[in-house]
C-alpha cells in the first residue's frame, strides 16, 4: 500500500494531542477509602476475568485514537497498487472522433471515456509519469510526462469531442515512439475502437453499448432537365430493419420528405428530384431519434458555375480560340493587338505574341510568343530546340506526350516563376504567381510547334486555363468535418475571411498566402467572403460529418471479435484507491464510540 | 468524641448488665457462674457421698434428714481476664457513623459489662504496635481509666492486627478475648485464632464496617486513596465494579467467617448504622 498523499500523515498528530488532552481530562475525583484491601482484589479480579478491562477504562480515547489513525490514513489517500501492473509512465489515449458522441451509454461514449480516465488517472500512483494524448482526425499530446494529476485532470476536462474521423496513424507512431524512449511504458486506451501496435501491449477500456444509428453518410447533386436531382445515401447501422423518415429542406426550407425501409447495416439510394435549378443549399434530414444525432444530417451545396470573361488578344488563333472554347467555365472575347489600349476587368488575358506595354493587374496572363517586358526577360529566338521535359501539373495527362517546337524564344524563369518547358538551350515557358496575379508564359508561337494539332493542346490549355482561373476551393469536392482547406483566392481579393455556419468569422488573408483553413469542426455551410475594390464575392461550401467512417459506431465491436479480446474485459486495471474504506471504517468506529458514551462504559 | 460515653450512655450499660444474665465468657468468667462446681460459697447442687470425698462438705442437716450422706456442691468462683484488643489504626476512622465512635464504644460497653462482673479487664489500642493499654483493671471505678484511655486514642497508621495479636503474650492464661477491628489487615486469620487457642482465650471477633463500606456507591472515575498509606488506585465507576465488588466482600466476610467456625471463635458482624444497643446486644447473646 502506498499512499498518493503523505501529508496526510501530519494528521496522526492529533494522537498525542488526544492522549494530552485525556490526561488533562481524566483527572479522578479523589475519594478516600478506609482500606484498599478488597478495592486491591476487585481491581486485580476485574483485570484478571477481562484483560481488556484495562482498555475499556480509556475505551473512548482508544477509538477516538483509532479515528484519528484512520483519518490520517485517509487524508493520505491509502492506495493499492497490487491489481495492475504500475508503471513509472502511463500514455493515457482518448478517442475523440465522431463516434465517440453517441448517446449508448446513458451518456456519451466520450463523457464515460472522460470519467473513466480521470477515475483511472485518479488511482495511479502519485510518481507516475502521465501522457495525455488526444485522438482524432489529428493527434495531440495534451500532457507530457506530467505527475501533477491535477493538471492532467484539468487537460482532460477540455479535452472536446469532434466531428472528425478516427485517423489512428499518427496516434501509433507516437506511442510508438514514446514507447522506444521509454520502454516501460504502459499504453491505456480510453475510446469505441481498439487500436492494435505491434510489440505494444495496450490495455484498452472500450466504451461503446451497441446503439442504434442511422446515416447520411453521402449527398450530392446533378442537374438534369426537370432541374435538380440529390442523390443521398442513407444507411442504417442499427441491429434491426427500420422505417427511417427523411425529409428535404431547400434553403432552409421543406421541400420534400420521405419514409424508406432499409435492412439492417444496408445502404440505400434516395433521389429526390425536381429541385428548383435556384436552389442553392440541399440539406436531407433523418426524422428519426438515434444514438448518434450529428449524422442525421447532410449538407449539399450547389453551386452555380461562375462564368469568367477571358480575352484573347490575338492577331487570329484559331487553335487557342477551340481549345478555350471547350471550357463551360470562360466566356472567350477577342481582340487585336493594339498598344493603345488599356486592358482591364478580365479574369484573363491571353495575349499572343503581343505584350502590351501595360500588363493589366486585375486578371491572370497567359502569353504566348512573348517580348521582354516589366515581368521577365526574353533571350534569344533558337531553332528546333530538344525538349528535355515538361514540367508542372499543366501538363497533366500530357507529360509525356511528344511534340515538336520549330521555332521559340528562350526565357528567363523570373525568382517567382516555375519552369514548365525546358529545353536544352534553356527554357522555354514557365509559370507563376507575382502579386497574386498568376502568369503563364510560352516561348513559342502556337503555329511554330505541331502541338497544336495533337491531342495534348486542348488538355494543356484546360490545365493552364484552370490553374490561371482557379475555382475557390481548390481540389476539395467534398469537405467533412476536421478537413484543411486551401482556397484559391481571386486575384483582386483585399481581404477574405471565412464564416462559420454559427456565424464566426476566421481571417485566412491577408497575410500572402491565404491561411489554410482548419476551423471545420463545426458542420453546415460556411461562406468564404472576398473582399474586392469592386465588391464582396462569396462562395459557399459545406462540411458533413464523415459519416462512412464514423456513423457504423458498433463496427469497433464487429471488427474486433477477431481479436482475443472478451466484451467484459472494458475496465482498466488499475491501482485502486481505498480511501472510502478508512472514512467508511471511521464512521463505524464513531458510532461505536457514540455506542459506548450513550451506554457509559 | 465528648459523647463518647456520656450519662446516658453510660445508664444504657447499666441497662445491659442487668439485662445480660450470662457471661460472656464460658471457661470461667468474672463473679459469675462456673460451670465447674467447686469450693465457692455459693451453692449448687446436692450428690451422694463418694469415698474420697471431703468430709467437711458432708451436709449433716442433710444427714439428719434423710439419713444419707450427701455433699454440698458449690460454683466455683473463677475471675476472668478479658482482653479487649481495639484496632485504631487510620482505617477504622472511617465511615457514617465512624467506626472509630462505634468501634470504642463497643469496646466501653464489653469493658463496663465485664466490670460489672468482677472479670479482669485490659484494653490494647492496636496500632503498627500496641499502641495504648491498660491491662487487668478491676471493678466498676477502673472503668473511669478504661473511658479515659478510649477517649484520647487516636486513629492514624496501618495496623497487622494478625500479628500483633500473634505476638502478644497472655499472662493470664485462660481469657476472653475480644477483638475489633474491621479486619483490612494483611497476614493469617487462622494462625492468629489458632494462637488464641493455644492461649485458651476465647475469642470474640466484632467485625466492624461502614455502610460505605459494604456497599460503596461510587460514580465517575476516581481515585481510591487508602486512608491508611494514602496508596491510591483509580477505577471508573460501573455495574460491574459494583458488582465485582461485592462478590470481593462477600468472600472477605465469608473467609474470616469460616475461620472462626473452624476455630470455635465467635464471629459478629457490625453495621455501624445499626444502633450501639444492637451491636452490644449482639455480643453479650452470643455469650
Amino acid at each position: 500500500m502506498t499512499f498518493y498523499n503523505p501529508w496526510g500523515l501530519f494528521a496522526l498528530i492529533g494522537i498525542p494531542i488526544i492522549i494530552v488532552l485525556y490526561l488533562l481530562k481524566q483527572r479522578h475525583q479523589d475519594y478516600e477509602v478506609s482500606s484498599l484491601h478488597l478495592w486491591e482484589q476487585v481491581i486485580k479480579d476485574i483485570e484478571a476475568n477481562a484483560p481488556w478491562q484495562k482498555l475499556k477504562k480509556n475505551i473512548l480515547m482508544i477509538l477516538q485514537i483509532i479515528c484519528i489513525a484512520l483519518l490520517a490514513l485517509a487524508l493520505a489517500t491509502p492506495f493499492i497498487n497490487n491489481l495492475g501492473s504500475q508503471s513509472e509512465n502511463v500514455i493515457i489515449v482518448i478517442d475523440t472522433s465522431m463516434s465517440m458522441q453517441a448517446e449508448d451509454m446513458g451518456r456519451s461514449r466520450f463523457d464515460e471515456a472522460k470519467n473513466r480516465a480521470r477515475d483511472y488517472i485518479s488511482n495511479l500512483s502519485p510518481d507516475t509519469n502521465i501522457t495525455l494524448i488526444s485522438m482524432g482526425k489529428s493527434t495531440r499530446i495534451e500532457e507530457n510526462l506530467s505527475n501533477n494529476k491535477n493538471s492532467v485532470i484539468n487537460k482532460l476536462n477540455s479535452i472536446n469531442v469532434t466531428n472528425g474521423i478516427l485517423d489512428i496513424d499518427p496516434a501509433i507512431s507516437l506511442i510508438t515512439s514514446i514507447k522506444s524512449q521509454y520502454p516501460d511504458t504502459k499504453v491505456v486506451v480510453f475510446g469505441d475502437r481498439e487500436i492494435f501496435i505491434d510489440g505494444v501491449d495496450i490495455e484498452f477500456s472500450r466504451v461503446s453499448n451497441d446503439g442504434d444509428n442511422f446515416a447520411i453518410t453521402m449527398l450530392s447533386h446533378t442537374k438534369t432537365q426537370q432541374g435538380i436531382t440529390a442523390l443521398s445515401n442513407i444507411s442504417n447501422f442499427s441491429k434491426s430493419d427500420e422505417k427511417v423518415p427523411l425529409s428535404l429542406y431547400v434553403d432552409g426550407r421543406v421541400f420534400d420528405a420521405k419514409n424508406v425501409d432499409i435492412k439492417k447495416g444496408d445502404t440505400l439510394n434516395v433521389y429526390w428530384t425536381n429541385i428548383p435549378y435556384d436552389a442553392n443549399i440541399i440539406e436531407v434530414r433523418i426524422d428519426k431519434d438515434d444514438a448518434l444525432a450529428i449524422d442525421n444530417t447532410a449538407w449539399n451545396v450547389v453551386n452555380k458555375t461562375n462564368i469568367n470573361k477571358v480575352l484573347l488578344v490575338s492577331s487570329g488563333n484559331i487553335f487557342i480560340e477551340k481549345a478555350l472554347a471547350l471550357s463551360e467555365k470562360i466566356e472567350l472575347y477577342k481582340t487585336e493587338p493594339d498598344e493603345s489600349r488599356v486592358f482591364e476587368g478580365y479574369d484573363l488575358y491571353i495575349f499572343d505574341g503581343f505584350m502590351p506595354g501595360n500588363l493589366p493587374d486585375d486578371g491572370s496572363i497567359m502569353v504566348f510568343n512573348p517580348t521582354s517586358n516589366k515581368l521577365f526577360n526574353v533571350l534569344e529566338e533558337v531553332r528546333t530546340p530538344t525538349i528535355e521535359e515538361l514540367t508542372s501539373d499543366v501538363f497533366l495527362y500530357v507529360k509525356d506526350f511528344k511534340f515538336s517546337i520549330g521555332r521559340t524564344k528562350i526565357l528567363e524563369v523570373p525568382l517567382w516563376g516555375q519552369e514548365i518547358i525546358k529545353l536544352s538551350e534553356g527554357s522555354g515557358g514557365f509559370k507563376g504567381t507575382y502579386n497574386n496575379q498568376r502568369v503563364v508564359a510560352v516561348g513559342f508561337n502556337v503555329f511554330n510547334s505541331d502541338i497544336s494539332l495533337t491531342p495534348a493542346f486542348p488538355i494543356f490549355m484546360a490545365n493552364t486555363v484552370e490553374w490561371l482561373i482557379p475555382s475557390a476551393l481548390k481540389n476539395i469536392e467534398s469537405v467533412y468535418s476536421g478537413d484543411s482547406i486551401e482556397f484559391n483566392l481571386n486575384p483582386r481579393t483585399e481581404k477574405a475571411y471565412i464564416k462559420s455556419p454559427s456565424g464566426e468569422r476566421f481571417t485566412i488573408y491577408p497575410p500572402h498566402p491565404p491561411r489554410v483553413f482548419d476551423n471545420t469542426d463545426e458542420v453546415g455551410v460556411y461562406t468564404l467572403v472576398q473582399d474586392t475594390h469592386e465588391g464582396e464575392l462569396s462562395y459557399q461550401f459545406v462540411v458533413n460529418v464523415p459519416a462512412s467512417m464514423e456513423s457504423d459506431i458498433n463496427k469497433a465491436l464487429d471488427t474486433i471479435s477477431d481479436h482475443t479480446f472478451s466484451k467484459s474485459e472494458n475496465v482498466v486495471k488499475t491501482g485502486l484507491n481505498i480511501q472510502f474504506i478508512f472514512i467508511w471504517i471511521i464512521i463505524i468506529f464513531l458510532l461505536i464510540e457514540w455506542w459506548f458514551y450513550k451506554n457509559g462504559v | 468524641m465528648k459523647n463518647l460515653f456520656d450519662a446516658d450512655f453510660i445508664k444504657k450499660l447499666e441497662q445491659l448488665v442487668l439485662w445480660s444474665k450470662i457471661s460472656i465468657s464460658d471457661g470461667g468468667a468474672g463473679n459469675r457462674k462456673s460451670r465447674a462446681k467447686g469450693s465457692s460459697v455459693e451453692f449448687s447442687d446436692y450428690r451422694e457421698y463418694a469415698i474420697g470425698d471431703d468430709f467437711k462438705r458432708i451436709d449433716w442437716n442433710a444427714y439428719g434428714r434423710f439419713e444419707k450422706l450427701f455433699i454440698k456442691l458449690f460454683m466455683e468462683e473463677r475471675e476472668t481476664t478479658v482482653n479487649l484488643f481495639l484496632d485504631t489504626s487510620k482505617s477504622m476512622d472511617f465511615g457514617q457513623p465512624s467506626k472509630s465512635i462505634i468501634s470504642r464504644q463497643l469496646a466501653a460497653a464489653i469493658s463496663y459489662i465485664s466490670l460489672s462482673n468482677y472479670d479482669k479487664v485490659s484494653v490494647l489500642c492496636l496500632k503498627d504496635e500496641i499502641d495504648k493499654f491498660k491491662s487487668s483493671l478491676r471493678g466498676k471505678n477502673s472503668f473511669g481509666e478504661i473511658a479515659k484511655l478510649l477517649d484520647s486514642t487516636q486513629y492514624k497508621g496501618t495496623t497487622n492486627i494478625y500479628n500483633l495479636i500473634s505476638k502478644y503474650h497472655f499472662k493470664s492464661g485462660k481469657g476472653v478475648t475480644v477483638i475489633i477491628s474491621d479486619f483490612f489487615s494483611e497476614g493469617s486469620i487462622l494462625d492468629m485464632l489458632k494462637y488464641l487457642n493455644f492461649n485458651k482465650q476465647h475469642v470474640y471477633l466484632c467485625h466492624i464496617l461502614s455502610p460505605q463500606e459494604i456497599s460503596p456507591e461510587i460514580t465517575d472515575s476516581l481515585r481510591l486513596i487508602d486512608s491508611e498509606t494514602r496508596i491510591h488506585r483509580e477505577v471508573t465507576a460501573s455495574n460491574h465494579i459494583i458488582a465485582v465488588y461485592e462478590k470481593v466482600y462477600k468472600k472477605f466476610i465469608t473467609h474470616i467467617e469460616e475461620s472462626c467456625a473452624k476455630l470455635g471463635a465467635h464471629y459478629i458482624l457490625m453495621d455501624t448504622s445499626r444502633p450501639i444497643e444492637t451491636l452490644i446486644r449482639m455480643v453479650v447473646n452470643r455469650g
